[in-house]
């Protein structure tokens, strides 16, 4: 029985949106950026009330850097962990990337080599970060415009090993599966066919353009139709157990919005949650 | 990468450039979040362009202190812009090298105009004319 | 000696007691009873504008009526700060909308907006929705809650002439003076207060601020979700600063004056009366404290806006 059963179609809650998530009649579940939870104390008002109303709450860490040479900053760990108490949740996720080196914050979600060495970095880093956690990690595959030379695994193999080593579900991130397929010239089905889909835990959906020829997974623009179509794909090999549509900026009007979840909805077949009849 | 070090060998030159891009933008975004005086001061749509150009080859720094150095190396002459500045310089002590601390204590500074007070760590703001 | 007006000093200041007492109690009940409006007034009642001239007087509702205009881009400003008219009443739109509208279409700069003939009318218009519905208190409901502390300076008064009689008459006052004194403060002080709102307005202007708390420029809201009617309100509910956060460059080029969160009438300037020069507090330290910390800043946007973005 994975977490997040049944909970069907979320959004990202951001403070900017919080108005129109609030106003979403059959919202079972969203995500939460852990950062931005409060050390200690009590959510804010507007995430209290969705959790008092029964919807789920899941932070989504993105400044652990569990792909990060050095062990993950315990302090770090410790926010992710009170964050998920705080909120009741039923897991957290994160990434397998690094966001800092040598003292240097890159501000954003990088790749890791895919060799032996950075898989038992991850998986060592995910143990220090599980010990101090009461529930389920999560882990997100990233896309990434560029690759390091000489990667020993395949993507796949890559993200199999480090979930087989380390218990984490997965987070399937379809826009991110179809961003690196796109950019590396390959086939997006294929990743699909050779990763362990029965441990998603969910799956994110956003938006992205194309720009001078690669796929830019930018989180800021409308979820392309070919990426609609790749999640009814995976629905077809495994429905995954929830969805999650992320936006992070140049929020579009709320019709737009609800347009998009509605097509998550009707792409995995789970209910539409903006209270506008299925068609 | 961010710091504007070479291209290691063995890399795909262009797609690294794109994320140095990508990655630009969106600190440049970030910054506007911080300081959207600032970045609506650099004219319609100009804000990521005029950032980017600038910020290239620096480590990003988080966005109060990128929009602050930014800041402080252009002047801001529009008046909305100049504002905000003066509003972070009374209330944080930064001296471009560490993270700002919050200035202590009560203030008060004469900004065009304008009296600007620092009262508990908040700012009251008072137009004179 | 005889006594002041043959009246013992002991009696008088026992009747001129409980005549205050009774004047200053029915006084309390009267304009707490006028002041009080409707038992219940929604949220949802209120039209953003009306919830702008409630909170910020007529400026804030123009400001309001634009800030719809605006973000539905039917007005636009030069860089003289003129402003221009871009296209036709949106719908939804009030007559206080379409009185500025016409009025931008006239050329008319912002601070000249209400001297336009249609939209003073359309102001007074919403004033006087407002009055009747029992959310302001109109001229004629001041004038009868001014009859009780009317009342108490004539008290107030009498005394005083009972003080110099007794002076002149060399009784002692002392009493008198003690008890006089507060019955004259609470007299001018009752006399002197006008409240523009009633107390059902403040609350629903109260609970309007915490149902429609994400509407704060503090937290960024994403106006284009929003929509302009919500916009609109927020400029109603938090000031002009929500328009500056929505749109910089036009609020910098129609010279909107930018204010946080007013908190009483005539915040908003030169006209439509009121006390000017109230302060406004910047939103400032909510935002940067967040971000001081080296490069922890942001928590909203942690992912999105690259290529080697996989949040």
């Amino acid at each position: 029985m994975t977490p997040l059963a049944g909970r069907g179609v979320g959004i990202g809650w951001r403070p900017e949106i919080s108005g129109f998530v609030a106003e979403l009649p059959g919202l079972r579940f969203v995500e939460v950026i852990a950062e931005s939870l409060p050390h200690s104390g009590a959510p804010p008002e507007a995430l209290a009330k969705l959790l008092a109303s029964g919807v789920a709450v899941v932070p989504h860490g993105v400044k652990l850097s569990l792909g990060g040479a050095e062990p993950v900053d315990p302090h770090r760990v410790d926010h992710l962990a009170q964050a998920a108490r705080a909120v009741n949740a039923p897991l957290v996720s994160e990434h397998i990337a690094y966001v800092r080196a040598g003292g240097v914050e890159a501000g954003h979600l990088l790749p890791l080599p895919r060799s032996r060495e950075a898989v038992d970095a991850v998986v060592a880093n995910v143990a220090r970060t599980t010990a101090e956690l009461d529930v389920p990690l999560a882990l997100e595959p990233i896309a990434a415009l560029f690759e390091w030379p000489d990667d020993e695994l395949t993507e796949a193999e890559f993200l199999t090993e480090i979930l087989e080593r380390t218990d984490a579900l997965l987070l399937l991130d379809i826009a991110n599966v179809y961003a690196n397929a796109l950019n590396r010239g390959e086939d997006p089905a294929d990743l699909l066919a050779r990763l362990p889909l029965e441990r998603m835990a969910y799956v994110h959906v956003a938006g992205g353009r194309l720009h001078e020829g690669r796929y830019h997974d930018t989180h800021t623009d409308p979820v392309p139709g070919e990426v609609l179509e790749l999640l009814g794909e995976l629905c077809a090999r495994q429905r995954p157990p929830a969805i999650l549509l992320e936006r992070d900026g140049h929020y579009p009007p709320a019709a737009a919005l609800r347009a998009e979840l509605d097509a998550l909805s009707a792409a995995t077949g789970y209910p539409a949650i903006t209270g506008t009849p299925a068609r | 990468m961010v710091a504007g070090a070479g291209v290691p060998t063995g890399f795909d030159a262009g797609a690294v450039a794109a994320t140095q891009t990508a990655l630009l933008r969106k600190r440049s975004e970030d910054v506007a979040r911080t300081w959207p005086r600032l970045a609506a001061s650099a004219g319609h749509g100009q804000w990521a362009r005029t950032f980017s150009a600038w910020a290239a080859g620096r480590a990003p720094q988080g966005s109060l202190r990128d929009g602050w150095d930014y800041a402080r190396a252009h002047p801001p002459r529009d008046a909305a812009a100049a504002r905000e500045l003066a509003l972070r310089e009374l209330l944080w002590a930064y001296d471009g090298e560490t993270a700002p601390r919050p200035r202590r204590g009560p203030a008060a500074r004469l900004h065009t105009g304008e009296l600007l007070l620092r009262w508990r760590g908040r700012t009251l703001t008072y137009r004179l004319r | 000696m005889a006594d002041t007006w043959g009246i013992p000093g002991p009696t008088f200041l026992m009747l001129f007691a409980v005549a205050a007492a009774v004047v200053l109690v029915g006084t309390l009940i009267h304009r707490a009873r006028l002041f009080a409006g409707p038992a219940q007034v929604r949220v949802d009642q209120l039209s953003p504008q009306h919830t702008a001239y409630l909170n910020g007087g007529a400026a804030l509702a123009v400001y309001s009526s634009l800030t719809f205009l605006r973000q539905h881009q039917v007005v636009a400003a030069d860089d003289t700060g003129r402003l221009t008219r871009t296209g036709g009443l949106p719908p939804g739109a009030t007559p206080l909308d379409a009185a500025v509208l016409h009025a931008v279409g006239n050329g008319l700069r912002t601070s000249q907006l209400h001297t336009d003939r249609s939209v003073a009318g359309a102001l007074d218009a919403v004033s006087e929705e407002l009055r009747r519905g029992g959310l302001t208190v109109g001229p004629d409901v001041l004038s009868r809650a001014r009859r009780g502390p009317l009342l108490l300076l004539a008290l107030f008064v009498l005394a005083v002439v009972r003080i110099i009689a007794g002076v002149s008459n060399d009784r002692p006052i002392t009493f008198l003076v003690l008890a006089a004194i507060p019955v004259g403060i609470v007299g001018l002080v009752t006399f002197l207060r006008k409240p523009r709102r009633t107390k059902a307005a403040e609350r629903a202007l109260l609970q309007a601020k915490r149902h429609f708390n994400h509407l704060r420029p503090a937290s960024r809201p994403a106006w284009n979700t929003y929509g302009p009617a919500q916009t609109a309100l927020a400029v109603g509910l938090f000031g002009t600063a929500v328009l500056w956060a929505a749109d910089p460059a036009f609020a910098g080029e129609s010279g909107v004056p930018e204010r946080d969160d007013t908190s009483g009438a005539g915040a908003y300037g030169p006209f439509y009366g009121g006390s000017d020069g109230g302060g406004s507090s910047s939103g400032d330290s909510g935002s940067s404290s967040s971000c001081s910390s080296g490069s922890s800043c942001g928590g909203g946007g942690g992912c999105g806006g690259g290529g080697g973005c996989g949040g």
